[in-house]
């Protein structure tokens, strides 16, 4: 078991390395005064010095674009990265991983309450469409799920502003809060508030991922129902109900745990365009805004912090394998 | 050997005929199935000599046939097929009926306004005041944010007064086309290398699916940012940033179906069948490819058909954050983008992006529909 | 490639009709199995005679799929005797399985379909009181008075509620006083149906790799039946009955108490699950070639059990096969099925020494035999006719070599040649024989 994480874990690492280079190499695509066009009226204004600007050029071996520079850039960088250092953005004025850090709570929050509901909701249909196959509830259940996969972000996200924020005034267009909130509400107030302010970043969320997990329920379910175990389970004379949510729903859970294993740490990427949309100041937003006006560090910092959670999550998925279905057994 | 094979096809026939229709239908009876499908396999230890069977008089389908009675049986997939023809006729066709361009503004200056200004005025040394109005009409320059659906403008038209519904139609070409040439060149690219790495095996396979793994880990959307920034930067013209994000998505893309490929290729190098093709000497070059291609078709269409869709999708993303099409070429994703901006949605300019966005989603839809609809008619495990 | 010249492809016209049909007809039958109450009068029967089991009477069983209805089982009657081995014997996709979900209510809908016919069972069920509820049966003392296990004050109305000792069994499982009742398993509700699988009917599957499920243990699995069927039994008890069941089957059962089956192999996969079918004690047990995916010396070894077990529980046993080894083995009676219907039923003895229908004296044909040098093996020519469109003479006419002018005609009726033998075919219809002579 050890042996097999340490073996997973270098895997990971070669893989966190290739996708470091691939994005550098593209950060090198950037021309040579691009980070002097950026910094321009900073330099005027005698807020960075220029030796502070020819180090970030070094780092990012914008300013020499030799094999030695690029190696020794990458290298500088690399080793920045070991020791958590992913530099300091542009934009933000700020060590990246202290914006990273700062802004990824919201995001999560929202992530997190959105998948939940996303899974009270959608496994309970996606058990009922499977046993009831060609029925009313899985056309409407199939009808659903294609909506979910087929609607833009932006594009619900929108209709939502538009149904819900401007024209019903129910929710507020964007935000997180209220601008001029007295400054004596109550902690529980402004909580409120805000809640008020992510009904609608929620429901697009919780609208978008629904349908790919209720198809996935739907999909496993129907595969286990015809399953031979199933068969015997009903010869012994179970009821319908414990065969379904005994003997079938441990069989589909498995997928679907692991996959929700593999799902956690990306819920700390940040949701870009929902949160963008709506103008909720988490990581996904933030990093839109940065990486629109190309804040190099952030660039990379925020690239590589959005793959190690991918290459965490798939990691976690297949350990996670290993502790439900009891026929994953290490024994390599 | 050729003369087996002649046999086993000769016995797929009646394969066809007993299996589909338990197969196809809630094959449920896995027991009855086993039974039909073995009770043809029986078949072929008997002789075949004699004319006249009962077995003879078979109503049978066709594979083909079957795969296309299954998916055009599934309601949703018929579906998904009209609005996409549909789509395609409209967006080809109908731009030769349009009187309106892609670009073209109408000049008309759509209703005149109306303006009346009354004033006062006294001449010198007379007593008397005059008053007097000034009527004025003016004429916009250009008929503009028109909401209300005329038969000049079905869909009305934008803040720049050009036609929303010809512009739709020039979006579609755009988007669908792109759709199109992104999964082909996708496709390409996965089929090449996957099949070099479950051909060749050791090293190759090692750096082919690392590499996979790697482009897998690589947040697209974030990468497309950069991109964006980096054509800018570089002076790249704004018409042709998309067709240089087009090929960033084709080269991040392709990792899907090269893994596809890939356990298809390694599944059949270990199939018994592929062992007796190589006891017989078969070169397994030929071998791999006269039996992965009908063997990886179904799956490769299906998944090309879904790709289509996510594809679609993310033109329209890249538009909708102004990275894609640049005004005032249009594209689905770009008029959307006009959703993006809070005062359209409040000054209720909806015309400007709810189709785009209808259409899009109709388009990702109807992929969708046909690929599932694919997946079902090809998969004899698939109860229908 | 030799492409039939009769093959008739459907079109799309007849495709949309056949689906049509279908959709109306099975929406029929689903109907009538989801009704909520189903009163005991429509299920509940007389056995045609006491000594049997089980009575199968033109059962058939159709399939409604889409290329037309295939009758997989098509007007099939036999008896099982109580205590007795039945063979049903039969090419593969000749009904037996189908024959075997049938009475186990386990056909796979919608398109699998009893569409007439009865399966009567000779069944034990729970006697309910005016409450429906089952009557329990006490623990008497040496007077024959109920022993009194607690007294409680009800108080609302303040009379004194005697609570007897209810009789249990050695798992622990209470007692309750049970009556005989005879079901008609085709119309019998779901409810009663449940109860009556597992516990009266077990079956044991042929594949016993996939038969049981994979993320249960296989003390959960085994435990499951005997707690289902058995109110009251602690989980003591019923690992107990467990291990006691794995004992018979003879496995260790600590080995694999807390195992998961993927763990085991095959033959001890079988014998987990014959132990499965054995643990309510079933009166009937339908083995579905129980044997055919083992090897040679495991066969051996749950043949053997099999027998074994017979005899200690006196159940009666269907054994499905397409081994006429194991049939002649194991089997008292032998039901030879070709193409949904039955052609011939007699004793094991008059079936092997007097074969009569062409097809039973084929298929004995068709087995190897020691010390008998032959060219090649016998087979029967030609396939089992397509399931859909069955003609009306006799299905097995086209292969047969023996064949008449009569056989032509309308499907053979079943000649009596003994008290237990019969035979569908014309050879032996007194007239058929003058003409032949």
């Amino acid at each position: 078991m050890v042996k097999y994480i340490a073996k997973r874990l270098l895997l990971c690492l070669l893989v966190l390395f290739g996708v470091s280079v691939i994005i550098y190499c593209l950060v090198l695509l950037m021309p040579t005064d691009f980070v002097d066009q950026k910094f321009a009226s900073q330099i005027a204004q005698g807020a960075m010095d220029k030796q502070a600007i020819q180090e970030m050029k070094e780092k990012y071996a914008l300013a020499d674009k030799s094999f030695a520079g690029i190696f020794n850039g990458y290298f500088n960088w690399l080793g920045g990265v070991c020791t958590g250092d992913l530099g300091r953005s542009f934009k933000y004025d700020a060590p990246v991983t202290t914006v990273i850090v700062e802004n990824m709570g919201i995001s999560f929050g929202i992530s997190f309450v959105a998948l939940v509901l996303q899974f009270a909701i959608a496994i309970p249909l996606g058990i009922k469409a499977a046993c009831n196959q060609y029925g009313k509830t899985d056309y409407i259940v199939t009808i659903l799920t294609m909506m979910g996969i087929s609607l833009p972000t932006f594009f619900l996200a929108a209709l939502l502003v538009q149904v819900f924020a401007i024209n019903l005034g129910w929710f507020p267009v964007n935000g997180l809060v209220t601008a001029n909130l007295p400054t004596d509400t109550s902690a529980f107030m402004r909580f409120l508030d805000e809640l008020w302010h992510l009904v609608l970043p929620m429901t697009t969320l919780v609208i978008l991922s629904i349908g790919g997990l209720m198809r996935h329920t739907r999909t496993n379910m129907l595969e286990v129902l015809n399953a031979d175990y199933i068969r015997t389970a009903r010869a012994k004379g179970l009821s319908e109900r414990t065969v379904v949510y005994k003997h079938a729903f441990k069989n589909t859970m498995i997928p679907i745990v692991t996959m929700t294993a593999g799902i956690i740490p990306s819920l700390f990427g940040g949701a870009m365009i929902t949160e963008t949309v709506f103008g909720i100041p988490g990581i996904g937003k933030m990093a839109y805004d940065a990486l629109k006006i190309g804040d190099v560090p952030f660039v990379m910092g925020y690239n590589m912090f959005l793959a190690i959670l991918t290459v965490l999550g798939t990691l976690l998925s297949d350990l996670m394998y290993m502790v439900v279905d009891p026929r994953v057994k290490l024994t390599k | 050997m050729e003369k087996e094979k002649e046999v086993i096809s000769e016995d797929s026939v009646s394969v066809e005929q007993c299996a589909p229709e338990t197969l196809t239908e809630e094959t449920a009876v896995a027991a009855a199935t086993a039974d039909a499908v073995a009770d043809t396999v029986n078949t072929e230890e008997s002789e075949k000599s004699e004319e006249g069977f009962l077995s003879d008089n078979i109503r049978v389908l066709s594979p083909g046939k079957l795969v296309a009675k299954r998916f055009f049986r599934s309601r949703l997939s018929m579906v998904g097929l009209i609005i996409i023809v549909t789509l395609f006729l409209i967006s080809f066709i109908g731009p030769l009926f349009s009187p309106w361009g892609e670009k073209t503004q109408d000049l008309s200056g759509g209703a005149p306004i109306h303006g009346v200004t009354g004033f006062e005025f006294k001449a010198p040394g007379d007593e008397e005041v005059i008053s007097a109005y000034i009527e004025t009409i003016s004429y916009p320059e250009m008929n503009r944010n028109q909401t209300t659906p005329t038969w000049d403008h079905w869909l009305g038209t934008d803040d720049m007064g050009m036609d929303i519904l010809t512009r739709l139609m020039y979006g579609g070409r755009i988007s669908l086309t792109l759709g199109f040439i992104v999964i082909i060149l996708e496709t390409i690219l996965g089929i090449i290398l996957g099949g070099l790495a479950g051909y060749f095996g050791k090293w190759v396979d090692a750096v082919v699916m690392r590499t996979v793994d790697i482009l897998s880990c690589i947040p697209s959307l974030p990468i497309m940012l950069i991109i964006s920034v980096i054509l800018d930067s570089n002076g790249v013209d704004g018409r042709y940033k998309i067709y240089y994000m087009m090929v960033m998505m084709t080269v991040l893309g392709w990792s899907g179906i090269a893994r596809l490929v890939r356990g298809q290729v390694l599944m059949l190098r270990e199939q018994e069948y592929m062992v007796a093709a190589d006891a017989c000497g078969i070169p397994v070059s030929q071998q791999i490819f006269k039996h992965l291609v009908p063997n990886i078709m179904p799956q490769l269409i299906v998944t090309m058909t879904l790709g289509l869709g996510s594809i679609i999708l993310t033109e329209a993303t890249l538009g909708f954050l102004g990275l894609g099409v640049e005004y005032p070429s249009a594209s689905w994703g770009t008029m959307i983008e006009a959703g993006s901006n809070p005062d359209v949605l409040r000054s209720g300019f909806w015309n400007m992006w709810i189709p785009a966005g209808i259409c899009i989603v109709l388009a990702v839809l109807a992929f969708n529909f046909i690929g599932d609809g694919l997946r079902d008619a090809f998969d004899p495990k698939m109860k229908r | 490639m030799a492409e039939n010249k009769h093959v008739h492809r459907l079109s799309a016209k007849e495709l949309r009709a056949i689906a049509k049909e279908n959709s109306k007809t099975i929406k029929h039958y689903e109907k009538l199995k989801k009704r909520k109450y189903i009163p005991e009068s429509e299920y509940v029967t007389e056995m045609k005679d006491e000594k049997n089991v089980l009575e199968v009477e033109n059962l058939h069983t159709y399939f409604f799929t889409d290329v037309g209805v295939v009758k997989a089982v098509n007007n099939v009657s036999f008896n099982i005797p109580q205590g007795a081995t039945v063979g049903i014997v039969g090419e593969s996709g000749c009904g037996k399985s189908v024959t075997s979900l049938s009475i186990m209510g386990l056909v796979q809908g919608p398109t699998g379909q009893v569409v007439d016919g009865e399966i009567r069972f000779k069944t034990e069920v729970l006697k309910t009181d005016e409450n429906g509820k089952y009557i329990p049966v006490y623990e008497l003392d040496e007077n024959g008075e109920k022993i009194v296990e607690s007294v409680r004050v009800d108080k609302k109305t303040g009379a004194e509620i005697v609570q007897y000792k209810q009789k249990r069994d050695e798992t622990g499982a209470f007692v309750f006083e049970k009556e005989p009742k005879v079901y008609n398993l085709v119309k019998a509700p779901k409810s009663e149906m449940s109860k009556i699988r597992g516990r009266e009917v077990a079956m044991i599957f042929q594949e016993p790799m996939t038969s049981l499920n994979p993320v249960f243990t296989i003390g959960q699995q085994l435990d499951e039946v005997y707690l289902l069927h058995n109110p009251g039994v602690t989980k003591e008890g019923a690992k107990a009955r467990t291990y006691e069941m794995l004992k018979l089957v003879g496995i260790i059962p600590e080995n694999v108490y807390t195992r998961y089956p993927h763990e085991l192999s095959g033959g001890m996969r079988q014998r987990v699950v014959i132990a499965m079918a054995l643990t309510c004690n079933p009166r009937l047990i339908i083995g579905d070639e129980p044997t055919t995916a083992l090897d040679v010396t495991i066969q051996a070894q749950i043949l053997e059990l099999l027998r074994d077990i017979k005899t200690k529980i006196n159940g009666s046993i269907v054994l499905i096969t397409h081994d006429l080894g194991v049939i002649a083995e194991m089997a008292d009676y032998v039901v030879v099925m070709y193409a949904g219907k039955v052609i011939e039923t007699g004793t094991v003895m008059e079936i092997f020494k007097n074969p009569l229908h062409p097809y039973t004296i084929g298929l004995q044909k068709s087995k190897p035999v020691i010390n008998q040098s032959k060219e090649r093996l016998y087979s029967i020519p030609g396939n089992v006719p397509n399931p859909i469109e069955m003609p009306t003479h006799c299905y097995f006419k086209d292969r047969c070599d023996r064949a008449c002018d009569k056989c032509s005609g309308e499907y053979p009726g079943y000649v009596q040649v003994s008290p237990t033998h019969k035979v569908a075919c014309y050879l032996y219809n007194e007239e058929a024989k003058h003409e032949h002579e």
